[in-house]
């Protein structure tokens, strides 16, 4: 009796143990399906700081949310990359995500700001593949060999000149005011403006900071006093930011 | 790609029909070379109004970019038009147009977002050619030169035109 006494009990114990265990196992499961499925968004931050942490911002119409984030990556000398993770599930349609970069020091850099229901799949514009040259057929130029390599040289020659144009017209002082200007516009970039650099980066510089004037010549109020000063070609005391 | 968009409506008066926004986003391969100028156009309906200046907020290449408020033209159908002009992004640009209503209230375009299919070469052309390729392979490279040369000049020129402009406006 004793003994199937004993084996009754060890069979309910194992039971108990079995219902324990699977109910221990529902509840991982629940606990699982419960947890936020976060995605990640890559901003990229253009600094030449030495990064030390970093936060993520989800913005929206009806707030904003800082998200922590754990690890970033150069992608070169300039670009840092930030993954920000964001729960799509609980975001509103209009949110932008940017990230913003700390040193050990304190100092900041913000990233760039992007949709974060894109409906480009692809995680970064980094990704994008370079353009491939346009393929010419072997028939369509059929001994135009010396006339290729005069065209050429000719456009060789042409942009040495429009580059020795642009050298000038950005002379001493005048690059000067231009520098004044970004800063007094809180235009910062981590590279000096300078009639050397990539010419579409310049031109992004010069575009962004031509349309800061119009748009502070379009509108009558009086603008910010350093902007003003920066217009004005006075000495702002503005210190030189990374 | 998507026809005419017609955005979030807002009426003038109560009893007019709602002025509503039509837009059609350039297609990316329409794109122009990076920096160079294109034009953003949007149109009103229901509306011959022209006296309020349309706004855009653009985010070019992931950085926010003021564009200056633009004057409206009526086009042939008396639609008040607004031609946008902003330099072509390197990979992406996203952008909203808003235009602050007589009332005083603002009517918003949905958010456009769009995105070249390919990076375009943007470093500066090289003027040597590889020396040690001959035939098909020597043409090819001489296209290419010629022209990532032409989109430097184009670049180029560009600058000198801001600069002057950049120049009459703080002199």
């Amino acid at each position: 009796m004793k003994r199937r006494d004993g084996i009754l009990h060890l069979g309910r114990a194992c039971l108990l143990l079995l219902v324990i265990w699977g109910g221990g196992l529902i509840t991982a499961g629940e606990a699982y399906a419960a947890a936020p499925k976060l995605k990640t968004i890559e901003i990229n931050v253009e600094t030449s700081i030495e990064p030390h942490s970093a936060v993520g911002l989800l913005i929206s119409a009806s707030g904003s949310i800082q998200q922590p984030v754990k690890d970033f990556r150069r992608a070169d000398d300039h670009t840092l990359i930030v993954p920000v993770p964001y729960n799509e599930e609980n975001l509103p349609k209009d949110t932008v995500a940017t990230a913003v970069v700390f040193s050990e020091k304190g100092q900041a850099a913000f990233g760039d700001v992007r949709p974060v229901f894109s409906p480009d799949p692809r995680d970064s514009f980094l990704t994008i593949p370079d353009c491939a040259p346009e393929k010419i057929s072997e028939a369509a130029l059929q001994g135009q060999l010396s006339l290729l390599e005069s065209l050429v040289q000719v456009r060789a020659a042409r942009r040495g000149v429009a580059q020795v144009k642009v050298i000038q017209l950005m002379h001493d002082e005048f690059l000067e005011r231009l520098k004044k200007l970004e800063r007094g516009f809180g235009l910062i970039h981590p590279v000096a403006l300078s009639p050397d650099m990539p010419p579409v980066q310049l031109l992004d510089r010069l575009s962004r900071l031509l349309h800061v004037i119009q748009e502070l010549k379009s509108r009558q109020p009086a603008p910010a006093a350093g902007a003003q000063d920066a217009l004005a070609g006075k000495k702002t005391g503005t210190k030189d930011k990374p | 790609m998507p026809g005419p968009v017609f955005s979030q409506q807002k009426s003038g008066t109560p009893s007019s029909k709602p002025v509503a926004l039509i837009h059609v986003p350039p297609k990316p391969e329409a794109f122009p070379y990076p920096g160079q100028t294109m034009n953003l156009v949007v149109r009103l309906n229901n509306t011959r109004n022209t006296g309020q200046k349309m706004r855009l907020l653009l985010v070019k290449d992931g950085r926010l970019m003021n564009i200056p408020p633009q004057e409206g033209f009526l086009n042939e159908h008396d639609q008040p038009t607004y031609e946008i002009p902003v330099p072509a992004p390197i990979a992406e640009m996203v952008y909203q147009f808003i235009l602050p209503n007589p009332d005083g209230s603002t009517l918003i375009s949905p958010r456009y977002s769009i995105r070249r299919n390919c990076i375009p070469n943007i470093d500066l052309a090289g003027t040597e050619p590889a020396a040690e390729v001959q035939g098909i392979e020597r043409l090819q490279n001489l296209v290419n030169q010629a022209k990532d040369l032409e989109n430097d000049l184009a670049t180029y020129d560009r600058i000198a035109k801001v600069l002057e402009q950049i120049k009459g406006l703080i002199e």
